[in-house]
């Protein structure tokens, strides 16, 4: 799919984040297609507008770095308020997930 | 969103130019790195940059996404609408200074108008905590009156509880004083007479030297020491701080300049600001035409205003109650020797009844306020309303405008604008303009209010009002600018909302709407109403004047001098010896000027336009022999007359016909017979039927007197312009019988009536140079003054009056003009096809006419419905004439049919002349 479901890519990034500590766009592009294992390919250039909001949102904060190929960019790392937005946000899923299975079990 | 959250928003979309960098610099790299990468797995780098931009994904939707995040787009866009609306403003000034002209005009009106009535009715006085200041009035036969006696003054200081009393000099008892610094004459300043404890009760406090204080207040003739105000130090003393403790000489007395009041504080008399106060015990000194009132005081003269301050937990009638019998107790004393009156009448009109209130004077006192309210609040309708009809010009003007950009915001909205974004772009032209002609209007706002309150001046104490802006006038202007911008760019802009994408690309008339223009021919019709009205208006105060003014008798006005000549002493004839030294000097006076070439003739009298006779008459039995008045099997009738004291030649000099014989120097000698002359208003009445001349009337009053008529006069109002004529009893000066001696001169020249002015006032000074000397003015401005609220009525409501009938004419032609555009084909079409061209000026014709009868039609129920409403305060303002009054509707009805139908000749003759040839190949 090419198409990433609504919200979940502030997940997806709060999570990468959360792991891997400061990255670029590009890292966070990147490492979520690597865990995604080939079935997602989004554009990646969507990935910033979604930074800007999680920044507006205080769940990130960013600082100025230079990438491998020395040019300016912005690390965005996870701040405390984004690890706790993040288990929520996990608790979340899960129990959509869960309940959801539930659903398509059902004969 | 957190307060952090927000913050972080705004600080983004603050520095959009530096998020942008920001973001292209990230852009770049991730791009590079996303290339690198396939560069690594071989492709060449050309391959390996647009591989990098597919899995991108497009760059600029992405950054509008981003910019979207960020939330400053309406911001940017706003800005660059504002960019774009100043360049196409620019581009059409013609358009651009017409409306903006309309609405500084009319804003600039509004707001003028408003200023006056804020500083005259609404702004606080500038003290300490003016809420809390009270007027101490007095409930007489149910009229709400003010001004006390000094002993009343003494009596109610000491016996207050639960607050504080202070006093001052009544406006009705205006202090006129001569200050001289050297020898000649100096127009006079103003005073006020103030208690010892007046600035401290207000909480004044000096910009320089000291106030006027309780230790000022003791002894009677003892404290000589005067406080300039501020306007005055600036005229006079240039603001020079030597001026405390020089020395200034006030109607001949030595007075000492303690100090300056601060320049915002003006007293408590709203349009009035005295130029120096002096303390309550240097009356005498400074009033020498009346004499001293507090060592004599006499009853009538309640020349103390008295002001309170109460204490805060106290309420207003719980001071003023015990203060009641205090004050009758107080007037008996002051009426001791007098009968004291049994019938109840008499003992209310002697004051035993009169009940003590406080009235609230945050906002001042104001004689002004009572003369001119009603009239600013109807000068604010009228020029309300000829701000609405401009408006409707200016949407008119926008709405064509809009039609002429039609391709252009179809083809936007085709692309993909929002409706909402071109509909933006027209508001915020619409709010340039709205912007920038609120400015210019309070700019011109600042000139009218100046140039108005000279106009109300003119022949008078110059009016003192602080005009300076404030909270509430800022307001006004923010919020008529607002509601005129809404009002004249809806319809513009709901038009956008509304447009046909197809049609209004290919710009063809789509069949019906546009081209009936209905919205349009609405709003004349709107204008043609508020015109009418406005024209009825202007008739109506126009005629007012006109009646007020009308010239009953023949003199020119210009050329009669009046002046006040009040020597030392005058207002007390009754101290033996009086009578006879004024009458000297007068007599004096008027054989000095009767000598000066030019002048025609000269005379006096005790009443003039400016200093109208109260009006209390005295009653008069036609007839002679003392029986008395109410006896009905007598014969004789009494009538009520006023009295006025003259010399010879004042119907002369005045231009007052007369039959019989005038007052000759032997009517005045002391053992002469007493003879009077009366008016015809005296005639019809006493003698309806017979020939009054020879016969003896006698007055009332102690003792009674008989006098023979000699003359009979024609009716004058120049004694009091307002009131209808009145019957009037005219005696020589020293048969008159009263205790006033203060005459008024007057002098009829030939033509040089400046310069003899200037003698006269030269003769005035020299009559008695140690009292206020008066202005010399012309008859004509004393009248004038009279008459300043209607004048100021009439001049404005005409002048606006016309100014809205052009804007409606104005609004019909365009609208006129626009149909024949509109319509050119069909028009075409039909001249082709044989119509007669007088058919087509007949539609135009028809067209102008509905709408103007449309507007008729409205304006009659509705100006019914307005003079109904209001008749209590416009019957107060019109003089010989009924709001319904017809023939002012006839006239008004007929000027504007003129102008509605020179609006249409112009379009009218346009359509005339279209040439089907040339219209029909146009497309």
């Amino acid at each position: 799919m090419d198409e990433v479901p609504y919200g979940s890519l502030d997940l997806m990034i709060l999570k990468t984040l959360d792991g891997l500590g400061p990255l670029h766009g590009y890292g966070i592009a990147r490492r979520i297609e690597q865990v995604a294992e080939g079935s997602l390919a989004l554009n990646q250039g969507t990935i910033y507008p979604a930074l800007l909001r999680l920044e507006q949102k205080g769940w990130i904060k960013s600082e100025w770095g230079t990438s491998e190929n020395n040019r300016r960019a912005r690390f965005y790392s996870i701040t405390r308020t984004g690890k706790k937005q993040l288990a929520v946000e996990t608790d979340l899923w899960q129990q959509t997930m869960a309940m959801m299975k539930r659903l398509l079990e059902q004969p | 969103m957190s307060r952090g959250e927000w913050w972080k928003r705004m600080v983004t979309r603050a520095s959009p130019g530096a998020s942008e960098r920001n973001l292209d610099d990230d852009v770049r790299a991730h791009l590079e790195l996303l290339a690198a990468e396939h560069v690594r797995r071989g492709l060449t780098t050309e391959e390996a940059r647009l591989a990098a931009l597919r899995d991108f994904g497009g760059v600029e939707p992405m950054k509008e996404a981003y910019r979207d995040v960020r939330g400053s787009r309406w911001f940017e866009h706003v800005t660059r609408d504002l960019v774009y609306a100043g360049r196409a403003l620019r581009k059409s000034p013609g358009f651009t200074l017409a409306v903006v002209l309309t609405l500084a005009l009319g804003i600039g009106a509004n707001t003028a108008v408003f200023t006056l009535i804020d500083a005259l009715s609404w702004r606080s006085l500038p003290i300490r905590d003016p809420e809390s200041l009270q007027l101490v009035s007095r409930i007489r036969l149910g009229r709400t009156e003010t001004g006390f006696t000094y002993p009343q003054f003494q009596a109610l200081r000491e016996a207050v509880r639960g607050g504080e009393l202070a006093g001052y000099s009544s406006s009705a008892f205006p202090l006129m004083l001569t200050a001289t610094v050297t020898d000649g004459v100096e127009p006079p300043i103003s005073g006020q007479i103030v208690s010892g404890n007046y600035f401290n009760l207000l909480g004044v406090v000096p910009q320089l030297g000291r106030l006027i204080g309780p230790d000022d207040d003791r002894v009677p003739n003892a404290h000589p020491v005067v406080v300039l105000s501020d306007g005055y130090w600036r005229r006079r003393f240039a603001r020079a701080s030597s001026v405390v403790g020089s020395t200034l000489l006030l109607s001949g007395a030595r007075f000492d300049v303690i100090g300056v009041t601060p320049p915002e504080f003006f007293g408590v008399d709203v349009g009035l600001a005295p130029d120096v106060y002096v303390p309550m015990m240097m009356q005498a000194a400074v009033m020498p035409v009346v004499g001293d009132l507090l060592v004599k005081p006499s009853v009538n003269r309640t020349w103390v205003q008295l002001l309170a301050r109460i204490d805060a937990d106290v309420g207003p009638s719980q001071v003023a109650a015990p203060l009641e019998p205090v004050y009758r107790e107080s007037l008996t004393r002051s009426l001791a020797g007098a009968p004291l009156p049994s019938l109840p009448n008499m003992r209310a009109r002697f004051g035993y009844d009169d009940k003590i209130v406080f009235v609230s004077a945050a906002t001042g006192i104001s004689d002004l306020r009572l003369q001119f309210s009603t009239s600013l609040f109807i000068l604010l309708a009228i020029v309300g309303a000829v701000l609405l009809v401009g408006c409707v010009n200016i949407a008119n003007l926008l709405l064509v405008r809009a039609a002429a950009r039609r391709p252009e915001m179809a083809l936007r909205l085709a692309l993909g604008a929002s409706r909402w974004r071109v509909m933006q772009q027209v508001l915020v032209e619409g709010a340039v303009l709205g912007a920038v002609g609120g400015a210019a209007g309070l700019v011109l706002a600042y000139w009218l209010t100046r140039g108005l309150i000279a106009y109300a001046s003119t022949g008078r104490t110059p009016i003192a009002l602080d005009i300076s802006p404030d909270a509430r006038m800022l307001a006004f202007t923010v919020m008529t600018s607002l509601v005129c911008t809404l009002l004249f760019v809806c319809i513009p802009a709901l038009r956008v909302v509304r447009v046909d994408l197809l049609a209004a690309i290919k710009n063809v008339n789509a069949a019906g709407t546009f081209a009936r223009m209905r919205p349009g021919k609405l709003l004349v019709v709107a204008q043609v109403s508020l015109s009418l009205l406005l024209l009825v208006a202007a008739g109506l105060f126009i005629r007012t004047l006109a009646n007020l003014t009308r010239a009953d008798q023949d003199a020119a006005r210009d050329h009669v001098l009046v002046v006040r000549v009040e020597p030392r002493g005058s207002n007390q004839r009754g101290v033996p010896g009086t009578s006879e030294r004024l009458d000297r000097l007068y007599t004096e006076l008027m054989t000095r000027l009767r000598g000066v070439p030019g002048v025609r003739s000269a005379s006096m009298g005790n009443v003039s336009p400016g200093k109208p006779e109260s009006g209390a008459g005295s009653a008069i039995v036609v007839g002679g022999g003392t029986v008395r008045m109410d006896d009905p099997r007598s014969g004789n009738r009494p009538i009520t007359a006023s009295g006025q004291a003259i010399y010879p030649d004042y119907f002369k000099t005045l231009g007052i016909g007369l039959r019989g014989r005038d007052f000759s120097d032997a009517d005045q000698s002391a053992n002469a017979e007493p003879v009077c002359i009366v008016n015809e208003a005296f005639v019809r009445i006493a003698y309806p039927n017979e020939e009054p001349l020879g016969k003896i009337c006698t007055t009332s009053g102690v003792p009674r007197r008989a006098f023979t008529i000699v003359g009979v006069a024609d009716d004058s109002r120049y004694a009091n312009p307002r009131a209808p004529v009145q019957p009037v009893l005219y005696t020589p000066f020293l048969q008159a019988n009263t205790g006033r001696g203060q005459m008024i001169l007057y002098v009829r020249t030939d033509g040089e009536t400046a310069a003899i002015a200037a003698r006269v006032r030269d003769e005035v000074w020299k009559a008695d140079s140690t009292v206020p000397q008066f202005e010399v003015r012309t008859l004509a401005e004393e009248i004038d003054a009279v008459v300043v609220r209607e004048r100021l009525l009439a001049t404005l409501s005409t002048s606006f009056g016309v100014l809205g009938l052009i804007l409606t004419a104005i609004g019909l032609h365009g609208v006129l003009s626009f149909l024949v555009v509109q319509r050119v084909r069909e028009l075409a079409i039909r001249i082709a096809l044989g119509a007669p061209r007088v058919g087509v000026v007949a539609m135009v014709v028809r067209e102008a006419a509905v709408v103007v009868s449309a507007g008729a039609l409205v304006a009659v129920p509705l100006g019914l419905a307005i003079t109904r409403l209001s008749s209590r305060w416009l019957s107060e303002l019109l003089y010989g004439l009924t709001p319904d009054d017809g023939l002012t509707l006839a006239g008004a009805s007929l000027a504007l049919v003129v102008v509605g139908a020179i609006a249409a000749s112009l379009p009218a003759r346009r359509a005339s002349a279209v040439d089907p040839m040339v219209a029909l190949r146009a497309e």
